[in-house]
């Protein structure tokens, strides 16, 4: 039956995190983004919540819950700051990769510290995107060998979020771009692990809360347990991991997008200009409510993407890239606008709506670029079983 | 005669400022942003080779003597025109730098559209051809009115032989340093627009001073500085255009702060044209490096779409520019095609910068890609110089009867 109403349970916890987002977070924003990064205090709190290992099985040591609910939380946190959201969620969506990707051991080994003793003090990250563009995802140009020891990795990976001095990194690296989707492979790198370098943070455009690294590898041995290899079905674990990270990202998405909305909307009722409220004129009234029902679009394009990867549903690949592309696009428009409604005051740091305007162009981009994304969709498009008749042989 | 071709002179000064945008301004796009101040050092540099020598440089609107005043061997003015093929050059090489240069900047239309003859031997008369780099700001935004220009609250009270400033100016483009700031208040606000006036303020006058230097999402490396008034004691003689220009049209206040507009809107939608040139380079080349005929198709077809479209409005916008600089350098009315120049060129550079971000991804955001800061710097061309909407305002009053 349809509905848009969230479980009882769903309303508890997404008051508490309402509350938190807002005194804890939004209020500190700034002084988070200045230090780049949420502190321990912060995760603490969090962690004390409850909130660090929702969507993880119970075997972990999670709540078990799923992603519509994680979708929920997400988008709070992300109102109160986009960059804190990902700060504080510990094992983040290199997490993730283990629990599509990993086997009973992984989970074990990886994923249940993040719910033990001191759990708020620790960090994994996904090490993903690499300073060139790749053709798609099989053609990674970082290498990977198996060797006697294990496996030998070779190569460069940027753009890792909150990879400061992550305990772990799931790197995705290929052993032979030929091979498609048997060539690609997943590793975790266990900090101070030899060969593995890692850069002070960058200074990116925004989501200066969480500290954006990127790093090399150079002759790294990892054991060979250390390969998440998708319980036979890489492909198969790589894209439900894709789906549910971009889920989470494009909830973060909207997150910080309604915060832009709303502060808009609260500002334009403020202040006058030609003797009314800026808001009562039609050229912002329209604006505003564009943007409004942008971000109510691009929400439930993303409850409805988290909720067909609760139901497995073969197309919530699908619906996950089209619940990041809506996510982005209207992004792009909601933090632009939000800056132009309040003209000048917009440009400067004092306001709140730069901050959107750097974030909304910087989160977008964890999983890829716009055009990646939206040829995945396209590309998607012309399938029911994923096998694309213009691309069969890319691993979009 | 329609005509696209540019003049042998117009194409001999855009190579050189051409070159000058990429040998000596692009370098240090990056590094001045990150410093947040404005690059004294080069200025002077630049002004030793003879660009913007003493003066404004020839890309902020001409030499000294205020824009428009060049002319072709057959007495055309081309100033408007020569103006907005150097801005969109300049601000290629890179949009804050720009508007560091020394000169008049947006002071510069008002005191010579309205200045008495001594004023603008004063106002111009400080900028010498000796290495020293001086400015002239323009001071029109208050913290309660922007969009709103007819809303100021800055009082101008006359006292003998002077007038008595008290108020406050925001977001002022280069008013902490300006030797004078072109300053608009009102000596009856009851009156509306007919009780504005103008005045000259010069640095150090008592009763100015400046309040602080704003910290701003992009355009780092300029100043934006709010200037305070607290009876502010200046001279009757600086009051631009003297009591005359006030006393035979209503609005003489006004229509200075207007009639600016109609040539600095062209100017400014001429260097969103040239960011949007710039962000557009950058991923032109990207796309030639990495993913030329590369797979996946559909990637393919939505890369070539983009960079497609990108080069198609830029065109367009460009060519907004250039007909409203030449309407206004023809004396043909042209506060329409002004507006319509920057709505559309600020518009067109955003959506470009947003998509050259995106089409670069998580590359395009880091400080050292120029996109990023060109993403920071474009949004304040749809809102200085009278936002998108305030534009949209002037263009649909002049084509609805009775709005
Ligand atoms: C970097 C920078 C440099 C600047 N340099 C200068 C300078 O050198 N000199 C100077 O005088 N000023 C300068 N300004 C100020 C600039 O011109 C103003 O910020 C601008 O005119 C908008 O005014 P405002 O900020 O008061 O916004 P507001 O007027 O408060 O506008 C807020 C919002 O309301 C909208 N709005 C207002 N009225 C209407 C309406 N009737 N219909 C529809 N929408 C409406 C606006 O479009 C905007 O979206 C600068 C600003 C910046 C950011």
């Amino acid at each position: 039956m349809i509905s848009f109403e969230p479980s009882d349970d769903e309303k508890e916890i997404l008051k508490t995190v309402e509350r938190f987002a807002e005194v804890e977070v939004r209020a500190t924003m700034r002084d988070i983004e200045a230090a780049g990064r949420p502190p321990e205090e912060l995760r603490r709190k969090y962690h004390e919540m409850g909130l660090g290992m929702l969507n993880y099985p119970e075997t972990v040591g999670g709540s078990g819950m799923g992603q519509v609910t994680r979708a929920l939380i997400e988008e709070a946190l992300s109102f109160g700051d986009p960059g804190a959201a990902i700060g504080l969620d510990g094992p983040g969506l290199a997490g993730l990769a283990i629990l599509e990707l990993g086997e009973g051991a992984h989970d074990e080994r990886y994923l249940a510290p993040f719910a033990g003793p001191d759990a708020h003090l620790r960090t994994a990250a996904l090490a993903l995107l690499e300073p060139k563009p790749v053709a798609d995802w099989c053609s990674l140009a970082t290498h990977a060998r198996e060797t006697a020891a294990g496996y030998l990795l070779d190569g460069a990976k940027s753009f890792v979020v909150n990879g400061a001095d992550a305990d772990f990194y799931v790197v995705f690296a290929s052993f032979d771009p030929a091979k498609g989707w048997d060539g690609l492979a997943a590793f975790v790198v266990e900090k101070g692990t030899p060969g593995v370098t890692v850069t002070e943070p960058i200074l990116t455009c925004g989501l200066n809360g969480v500290p954006i690294v990127d790093l090399t590898l150079d002759g790294v041995v990892v054991p060979k347990a250390a390969r998440l290899s998708g319980r036979g079905d890489f492909a198969g674990g790589f894209r439900r991991f894709l789906a549910r990270a971009r889920v989470v990202n494009a909830a973060r998405i909207v997150g910080l997008s309604r915060a832009a909305c709303e502060y808009a909307i609260r500002y334009a009722e403020e202040r006058t200009a030609f003797g009314k409220p800026i808001g009562h004129h039609q050229g912002l009234s329209w604006m505003i409510a564009d943007i409004a029902t942008e971000v109510d679009a691009a929400r439930w394009m993303v409850w409805k993407a988290a909720w067909e990867v609760d139901h497995a549903r073969p197309s919530a690949e699908r619906a996950s890239i089209q619940a990041l592309v809506q996510a982005n696009e209207m992004a792009k428009k909601v933090t632009n606008d939000g800056v132009q409604v309040l003209g000048g005051a917009g440009f400067i740091r004092d306001y709140p709506v730069e901050k959107w305007y750097r974030d909304a162009r910087t989160l977008a981009f964890v999983l890829g670029t716009d055009p990646m994304d939206n040829s995945r969709a396209a590309t998607l498009t012309f399938t029911s079983d994923g096998e694309s008749p213009l691309d069969s042989l890319s691993c979009v | 005669m329609i005509d696209f071709e540019l003049s042998d002179s117009q194409k001999n000064i855009r190579e050189m400022v051409r070159w000058f945008a990429r040998e000596e301004v692009r370098p240090l796009a990056l590094e001045s942003d990150k410093a947040h101040t404005v690059p004294l050092e080069f200025l002077k540099k630049s002004m030793q080779l003879g660009l913007g020598s003493g003066t404004r440089p020839k890309a902020l609107g001409g030499d000294g003597e205020g824009a428009g005043e060049e002319r072709d061997a057959k007495g055309t003015k081309q100033g408007n025109r020569v103006s907005i093929i150097l801005g969109e050059e300049i601000a290629w090489g890179d949009p804050a730098v720009v508007l560091t240069f020394p000169g008049p900047g947006l002071g510069g239309p008002p005191v010579q559209f309205t200045g008495t003859a001594e004023q603008k031997s004063r106002a111009f008369g400080i900028f010498k051809n000796d290495g020293v780099p001086r400015w002239g700001a323009y001071a029109l935004t208050e913290p309660a009115a922007g969009s709103d220009v007819a809303g100021i609250q800055a009082t101008a009270r006359k006292d003998g032989n002077h007038y008595i400033l008290n108020g406050r100016k925001c977001y002022i483009t280069n008013g902490a340093r300006a030797t004078w700031n072109v300053v608009f208040a009102t000596v009856d606000k009851s009156q509306g627009r007919a009780g504005h006036r103008a005045f000259l303020v010069f640095k150090g006058t008592p009763g100015f001073s400046v309040g602080k230097i704003e910290d701003k999402l992009g355009l780092r490396a300029s100043e934006t500085a709010e200037l305070v008034f607290e009876d502010c004691k200046v001279h009757v003689d600086d009051l631009l255009g003297g009591e005359e220009h006030y006393d035979k049209g209503a609005k003489g206040g006004f229509t200075t702060a207007m009639k600016t507009f109609d040539s600095t809107r062209p100017m400014v939608a001429a260097m969103a044209v040239g960011i949007a040139r710039a962000a557009y380079d950058v991923v032109h080349d990207h796309i030639r490096e990495n993913y030329l005929l590369s797979r996946p198709i559909a990637r393919y077809h939505v890369l070539a779409e983009l960079i497609a479209n990108m080069e198609r409005k830029i065109a367009a916008a460009r060519l907004m520019c250039w007909r409203a600089a030449w309407m206004a350098d023809e004396g043909i009315p042209n506060s329409k095609e002004a507006s319509m120049s920057k709505a559309y060129a600020a518009q067109v550079a955003s959506w470009v910068c947003q998509e050259a971000i995106g089409l670069m991804g998580h590359l395009g955001t880091y400080h050292a890609n120029l996109v990023e800061k060109l993403y920071r710097d474009v949004k304040v061309y749809d809102i200085f110089e009278g936002t998108g909407q305030v534009q949209r305002i002037v263009i649909s009053r002049r084509l609805l009867k009775g709005l």
